[in-house]
């Protein structure tokens, strides 16, 4: 009871008219500039890409961030600077309690904002034309069908060669018959989407040969990596082809199924991030301007650098969890913030257990440090 | 009750207190020296939030650093004024017995009654934030009493407080000792705490320079001139009246700042005496009443043979 009535109470503190105002302009950024983009980019505006560029950058690499650290460090730094911890230490109450309270309220308070946030940008970014979440091709997932069929007449590359060898006779003769300059017959389309899909709902078409050349979205190597079957193998299979052949497909990927895994990781992130700069607050004075040299040094470069190195960053963890796609060049001109935002090194397993692990010894080194620590304000001796 | 043996303790390299030695009963103790004493050193570390550096500090016969149940029977008013500046007195006093871990049966009650006591219930929905620097106090003693426990630990409990604010809280402290509890005052003004008691320890740059009785620091300090600074809208005014009184050697008028004047007296107990019927019937408004009292430090200094 005791224990509830603190947290509300952190949480009150938490909601105080300034801050309420600053977590609403953080909340609100990424959805504002993705609604910027939308505007600028007009008919060539990428949905998902811009989803990914901003859930990467904005919301992962700055409100995520920046409210764990002030959030976090604030637990313990505000009652010094106040010099209202004297209240809290002389109370016959442990000391732990009390911190672990405060810390389930900033951690609480950090995830709403972020999840606020998530769910506006991925608002803003849901793009009229995307194809759902359908596993098959339909004639709408092409984006210009006569393209597509005079690709598969001249082959470009060895994915579209894949197509073409899979084709039935009948298609084949069909698509080899087809003046490019006539009108398209219905049933030469139809014919040709069966047969893809054919190869989709078969085994895993990926082979070195094929696909070595590609560079295939993260989410598709994590999915492939999970040696899938069913529903999965066929995701992964169709996945294949789209990063394969992007000015043909459309993207089946739609922002809603990253946002479900982003709203499942950002909890995680914000527990993580606030356990460690609780602990930083813990162990040293001026907790604030640390944990933001930390975040904003340490976890922007950290993640960027190649092999075991970005293991010491928890960004690397998250994104590995919750990659997010680089985007295209043609389709929003922000390439260069992007570069390196695919871990390569990390497995999920391994993210999972480094983040859990950073959230039970941070918090827990939180709590015994507090519990044993002298924190005298330095108000001179009388 | 509390026990201090040989007790030290410092911040790096400098000395908070050092090598004290003493036990305190129930009832009341002054524990009196000037600032920087290390009087506020000896009160942390009897509440738990400081360990000593070298020797023993024990309340109750346990060590009270983070450890709630020696903390369950002290209540400590801390020197700091600053308070959660956004809350209301009843909410931080609810807080306060949250934190206590009292039951949520019977918490309305306790806390109507902690601030009841102290004076301060007519403000209780206000924003502490409003509070004056008496009415913080008032606050603060609320929250250490909150809890009723058997030793209270007031840091400069009658600071700001005004007569009648000082007198109130005097007999609130002396209510409670009376119920024996042990009852530890810090004060670096002697005129203050020897309406208190009589049983005093003495602290001076660390040291624990006399404890017992108060009537052989008495003798010594009415040696000294004594400062009274009254704060009120007629400084000249009431400096012209209290000249006329022989116990007064020098009255300092300052019209600056909303006006003031400094009393410098060698019987400081006559004039807090006649100084109400004065102000009563020249009409004057008294906005405050300090006493920047520097001759305590004076009377250490002969102690220690400086």
């Amino acid at each position: 009871m005791a224990d509830l009535y603190i947290l509300r109470n952190a949480l009150l503190d938490l909601a105080r008219p300034a801050r309420l105002l600053v977590c609403g302009l953080l909340v609100l950024a990424p959805a504002g500039v993705a609604l910027l983009i939308r505007g600028v980019g007009r008919g060539s505006f990428d949905g998902i890409a811009t989803y990914d560029t901003l859930a990467a950058l904005l919301v992962f690499g700055f409100v995520l961030v920046i409210l764990s650290v002030v959030f976090g460090t604030g637990v313990i730094t505000r009652e010094i600077e106040q010099k209202t911890i004297v209240y809290l230490l002389t109370r016959p109450i442990a000391r732990w309690r009390i911190l672990l309270m405060k810390y389930l309220a900033a951690a609480l308070a950090v995830t709403v904002t972020v999840e606020v946030s998530i769910l506006l940008l991925a608002a803003a970014t849901t793009a009229p034309r995307e194809v759902s979440g359908a596993l098959e091709l339909r004639a709408v997932s092409l984006r210009d069908r006569a393209q597509f069929i005079k690709a598969l007449q001249f082959p470009s590359n060895s994915v579209m060669q894949l197509l073409r060898d899979n084709l039935s006779e009948q298609t084949l003769r069909d698509v080899d018959a087809w003046d490019s300059g006539g009108m398209l017959r219905r049933g030469l389309v139809r014919g040709v989407l069966r047969d893809v899909n054919r190869l989709i709902t078969g085994p895993l078409i990926y082979t070195e040969a094929t696909f070595g050349t590609v560079q295939l979205q993260p989410d598709t190597r994590q999915l492939m990596a999970t040696k899938p079957r069913g529903a999965a193998l066929r995701r992964a299979n169709r996945w294949l082809l789209e990063d394969s052949l992007p000015d043909y497909l459309y993207r089946s990927r739609t922002t809603g199924m990253r946002l479900g895994r982003d709203l499942l990781i950002l909890p995680i992130g914000a527990l993580a991030y606030t356990a460690l700069f609780l602990l930083l607050a813990a162990v040293i004075r001026r907790a604030l301007i640390a944990g933001l040299v930390f975040a904003f040094g340490w976890e922007s470069w950290v993640p960027m650098v190649s092999g075991k190195f970005q293991m010491l960053s928890i960004m690397s963890y998250l994104r590995t969890l919750a990659p997010h796609a680089k985007i295209d060049a043609a389709s929003v001109n922000l390439t260069f913030l992007l570069q390196v935002l695919t871990p390569e090194a990390i497995s999920v397993r391994v993210a999972w257990g480094a983040l859990v692990g950073i959230i039970v010894v941070g918090l827990g080194a939180a709590l015994l440090v507090f519990s044993l620590k002298e924190y005298v304000p330095g108000d001179g001796d009388g | 009750m509390i026990e201090l043996a040989r007790a030290s303790r410092w911040y790096g390299q400098v000395i908070g207190i050092n090598d004290i030695t003493f036990s305190v009963g129930a009832g009341i103790t002054a524990l009196l020296g000037p600032n920087g004493a290390g009087k506020s050193t000896v009160l942390k570390l009897v509440t738990g939030q400081l360990r000593p550096s070298s020797g023993s500090v024990s309340v109750f016969g346990k060590r009270p650093f983070a450890n709630p149940g020696v903390l369950r029977q002290v209540g400590y008013c801390p020197e700091v004024e600053n308070c959660y500046e956004d809350m209301s007195g009843r909410a931080f006093i609810e807080l306060m017995d949250v934190l206590a871990g009292l039951p949520p049966r019977g918490r309305a009650d306790r806390v109507n009654s902690s601030m009841e006591r102290t004076g301060i219930l007519y403000a209780a929905e206000r924003k502490v934030g409003g509070y004056s620097k008496g009415m913080r106090q008032r606050l603060k003693v609320s929250q250490a009493i909150l809890h009723d426990p058997a030793v209270l630990i007031l840091d400069e409990p009658l600071n700001g407080l005004d007569p009648v604010g000082r007198r109130e809280m005097s007999i609130l402290f002396q209510g409670l000792a009376a119920e024996g509890k042990c009852v530890v005052v810090s004060s670096h003004i002697l005129y203050e705490v020897e309406q208190l008691t009589h049983s005093i320890l003495l602290m001076h740059r660390g040291r624990l320079r006399a404890q017992g009785d108060i009537y052989g620091i008495r003798s010594l300090i009415d040696l000294h001139p004594h400062h009274v600074l009254i704060r009120c809208d007629r400084p000249r005014d009431l400096a012209r009246a209290l000249l006329a009184e022989t116990y007064v050697i020098s009255a300092k008028v300052d019209e600056a700042a909303g006006g003031s004047v400094e009393i410098e007296t060698r019987a400081p107990d006559a004039l807090y005496r006649a100084l109400p019927d004065i102000v009563i019937g020249l009409g004057v408004v008294v906005a405050a009443f300090e006493s920047p009292d520097n001759n305590l430090e004076a009377v250490f200094r002969y102690l220690v043979n400086e």
